[in-house]
């Protein structure tokens, strides 16, 4: 699944703990060096006026439906629609081209020796659109919300770390952590860190955002225009128009007809054709495509086997067949992006001859649970073709999206298709879906050596002691091969020749852009 | 002596017909594959969470409980809230139906004006080159599939021409002109592929009634061309046509959800495909018997301009 196609299965599984996105280090002051890898060919190709423009209407093309602009829907917390978010709120972190996160909203996020108390600093003087204030109440009120269970916000699993909160004054907060987290402040790049409130009377969600809004009709479209009192640098475009486009075909074409100025794109063929046709295209490494084997069920309770399918699979025939040469191989679950990715990190090579000696004889026949998209199913023909050349019989169940997440939180697969944008940050991504005791350890992995590892890596606020222990239990991982790594795919926006302040977002872990940055020239 | 009402056998089993729709679509959340409590709560929810939404929903309900629930909101016009945007389903649907009634008279409207003009020169010398070009581009046309058309109109009008919008929606009360732009591409894929039933149709139908006595009387009289065709030939060969304009009617109130998703139309077909997505349970039921209510009402309204269209008919069953 990729991010964008899997909509909701998909916000749930790679926000369910929005954590999949956010991670890499805390605050700009523990950032992490380290080298961020070669980003494939993602990356910007920008043919626009460098001189910003004010005024006018910017128009976006979304690529799913949201069910309402507040932060509690998955749908809008996702990657393709932060950029509608941002408009309306105002994150306390943000992701950086450093694969780090950075105070925004927030002015500082500051631990304690331990890395188990928090303080957060709020920006002074910031106002709700509505004119109340946005202090250090209205973020413990926020979080109080979001994890109602009645808000059914992902998020909730997120704020369950959180061991209590206290206004310790008029724009701080002081977090004490149930254990030891250095990259707390990464959860708060995502729903918990979207900073709204549901005036008294009202059932819309409204935020200190640049932009407010000025029409909705959910799932459908969304107009936002120009909030004359926001705090920070105002947007450049007057009114910016928001319209669901869920076809990829017809939303490119948008861009090419002059219907759209901006859209957000997944498929490799479209972006190849943009880049063609002279539009401005946009790109990071926004998704990772793995294959997730169930550890608990036979034959894969054995390592050998899921060590013979990772032999087996030729992932530069599949960079090269479905990403189309666009994206970059994937050597394991710290993404190229992320701060901690290591130069020296290896992958077992693909190597029909040692995928048949693993198997020693062994008849391996399984069933790979695959959505209906076009990329996974492709990669699905592609995956059989290799592994029936080591003499391993897969075959392929494509199911909709509702059905896949099913399976997938139910644990009831063999082997299934998982495309998912968390690879980008290491921290959270690694204990989420290796950590023994996650709910989102899909794979049923358990290795104490990993374990110990992650927890190491979560309680030091020294990046490089971070760093160190992520690698080492991301090699185990490897090795151990409950999940196979396959490819980073290109993710981002396909934008006219008109459209200026396009950020570099080759470096990106996560694919976010605000629409203050972006100007539609004349 | 027992009084019959007329139509009333016709009413009791159109009733007969949404009852078991209604039965149908309240069985939904307990045969349709996926969970909607673990797509609205995730991984991470408590059996107890799950169980409550399942109730909520009406998947730990039995079916005939959950149908009579429905009926008792919906006698009341409440169909329920969407699970997803929280908003009364009847909400969404009155925002909905007017677009894709828009949507499916603009599609007739481009179907009828390529169909009956065409059908007519057609039947008028079966055989003859119009008619061979006819026949065979209706046999290409109903090959391609809807959203092939799509998109190549997307191509030329949009992109290459630049003359209409490739996607979006504006409401006629907002801007008419804007909203006659957005609805030409896609009343233009809908009413193309139509266009080639109804002409297969109707020029049948034509041929048909061409050979019959009264109209070689009447050619015989000297009567127009023109006349004999549009006055005398096209009103007892549009039966079948009314038939399929009908159905139509009915299952366009489901929605043409391939168009609809082209191109960007906020209609009731747009809503179906995010809600059975989203496993939206009380969308789907209620586009559902919607879609039943259109058919089964357009069936009893075609039933009824039959009669005008043929005396014979209301004559035969006096």
């Amino acid at each position: 699944m990729t991010h964008s196609r899997r909509t909701a299965w998909a916000v749930a599984a790679c926000t369910a703990g929005v954590f999949l996105a956010a991670s890499a280090c805390t605050t700009s002051d523990n950032a992490v060096s380290g080298s961020a890898g070669s980003a494939g060919s993602a990356g910007r190709t920008s043919t626009a006026a460098a001189q910003p423009v004010d005024g006018g209407t910017l128009r976006i093309g979304l690529d799913r439906p949201f069910a309402k602009i507040d932060p509690t829907d998955g749908s809008l917390m996702s990657q393709p629609l932060l950029i509608l978010a941002d408009a309306v709120f105002d994150p306390l972190m943000v992701n950086d081209a450093k694969g780090g996160v950075t105070p925004y909203l927030a002015k500082s996020f500051t631990p304690s020796g331990d890395a188990k108390t928090w303080t957060l600093q709020l920006r002074d003087g910031v106002k709700f659109s509505d004119g109340s204030a946005l202090d250090a109440q209205a973020v413990i009120d926020h979080i109080h919300r979001l994890s109602d269970p009645a808000a059914k916000c992902s998020c909730a699993v997120d704020a369950a770390a959180i061991g209590a909160m206290t206004a310790t004054g008029p724009t701080e907060v002081t977090f004490t952590l149930k254990t030891p987290d250095a990259a707390f402040p990464n959860m708060f790049t995502r729903a918990l860190g979207y900073i709204a409130k549901v005036p008294a009377g009202s059932t819309t969600a409204i935020g200190s955002g640049p932009y407010t809004v000025s029409e909705v009709q959910a799932g459908v479209s969304a107009t936002v225009v120009r909030n004359p009192d926001y705090w920070g640098t105002k947007g450049h475009a007057d009114k910016i128009v928001y319209k669901v486009l869920t076809d990829a075909d017809s939303r490119a074409a948008s861009v090419r007809s002059g219907d759209e100025d901006l859209v957000w794109n997944e498929t490799p063929a479209l972006l190849k054709q943009a880049r063609a046709d002279g539009l401005q295209v946009d790109t990071g490494l926004g998704g990772t495509s793995t294959i997730l084997i169930n550890t608990k069920q036979a034959p894969f309770d054995d390592p050998r086997v899921r060590q013979a399918l990772q032999a087996a699979i030729d992932r530069s025939a599949l960079e090269k067949v479905v990403d189309l040469g666009q994206g970059r191989v994937s050597d394991g679950p710290i993404g190229a992006t992320s701060p901690y990715h290591s130069a020296a990190a290896s992958y077992p090579a693909f190597d029909t001859a040692k995928a048949k000696q693993l198997l020693g004889g062994k008849k391996v026949s399984f069933q790979y649970i695959v959505t209906n998209d076009p990329q996974s199913q492709q990669r699905a023909t592609l995956l059989q073709q290799m592994l029936g050349d080591a003499g391993i019989a897969m075959t392929i169940k494509p199911v909709d999206q509702a059905t896949w997440g099913t399976l997938l939180y139910q644990h009831q697969f063999q082997v299934m298709d998982f495309v998912t944008s968390l690879y980008g940050d290491a921290d959270t991504a690694i204990a989420e879906m290796f950590g023994s005791k996650s709910p989102m350890n899909f794979v049923g992995y358990s290795n104490p050596e990993v374990d110990q590892s992650i927890a190491t890596g979560r309680a030091a606020l020294d990046p490089a002691v971070r760093g160190a222990a992520y690698n080492k239990a991301a090699a185990q991982i490897v090795a151990d091969a409950p999940t196979l790594f396959l490819t980073q795919t290109a993710t981002g926006f396909i934008a006219s020749a008109k459209v200026g302040g396009l950020p570099d977002l080759s470096h990106m872990t996560t694919i976010n852009v605000s629409p203050t940055q972006l100007w539609v020239g004349k | 002596m027992r009084l019959r009402l007329p139509g009333a056998g016709r009413a009791g089993r159109a009733v007969g017909v949404l009852l078991a729709v209604v039965l149908a679509a309240a069985a939904l959340p307990h045969v349709m594959p996926g969970s909607a409590a673990l797509a609205a709560l995730g991984p991470t929810a408590t059996p107890d969470q799950i169980a409550a939404y399942d109730r909520r929903i009406g998947a730990g309900q039995n079916v005939l409980s959950g149908a009579l629930h429905w009926l008792g909101g919906a006698a009341h016009g409440d169909f329920g809230t969407s699970l997803s945007t929280g908003v009364p389903v009847a909400t969404e649907l009155g925002e909905r139906i007017p677009v894709t009634l828009e949507l499916f008279l603009a599609a007739q409207l481009v179907a009828l004006a390529i169909a009956v003009p065409l059908a007519l020169a057609s039947a008028w010398r079966p055989g003859g080159l119009l008619d061979r070009i006819a026949t065979a581009g209706a046999f290409l046309w109903l090959a391609v599939p809807g959203f092939v058309l799509g998109l190549v109109l997307i191509w030329v009008a949009a992109v290459q021409l630049r003359i209409l919008p490739a996607t979006g929606w504006v409401r006629f009360g907002q801007d008419p002109a804007q909203n006659l732009k957005d609805l030409v591409l896609p009343a233009l894929t809908l009413g193309l592929t139509e266009a080639a039933v109804y002409l297969r149709t109707l020029r049948a139908q034509l041929i048909g009634t061409l050979d019959q006595t009264y109209i070689a009387a009447a050619r015989a009289r000297g009567m127009a061309t023109r006349r004999l065709l549009v006055r005398r030939a096209l009103r007892p060969s549009a039966l079948p046509l009314v038939t399929l304009i009908g159905i139509g009617l009915g299952m366009s109130l489901g929605g043409s959800v391939l168009v609809e998703t082209l191109f960007a139309v906020p209609g009731v077909g747009n809503l179906a495909a995010v809600a059975i997505a989203g496993r939206d349970f009380p969308v789907v039921q209620a586009v559902v018997v919607l879609s039943a209510v259109g058919v089964v009402g357009a069936t009893v309204l075609v039933d009824l301009f039959y009669r005008r269209l043929d005396p014979r008919i209301a004559h035969e069953h006096r």
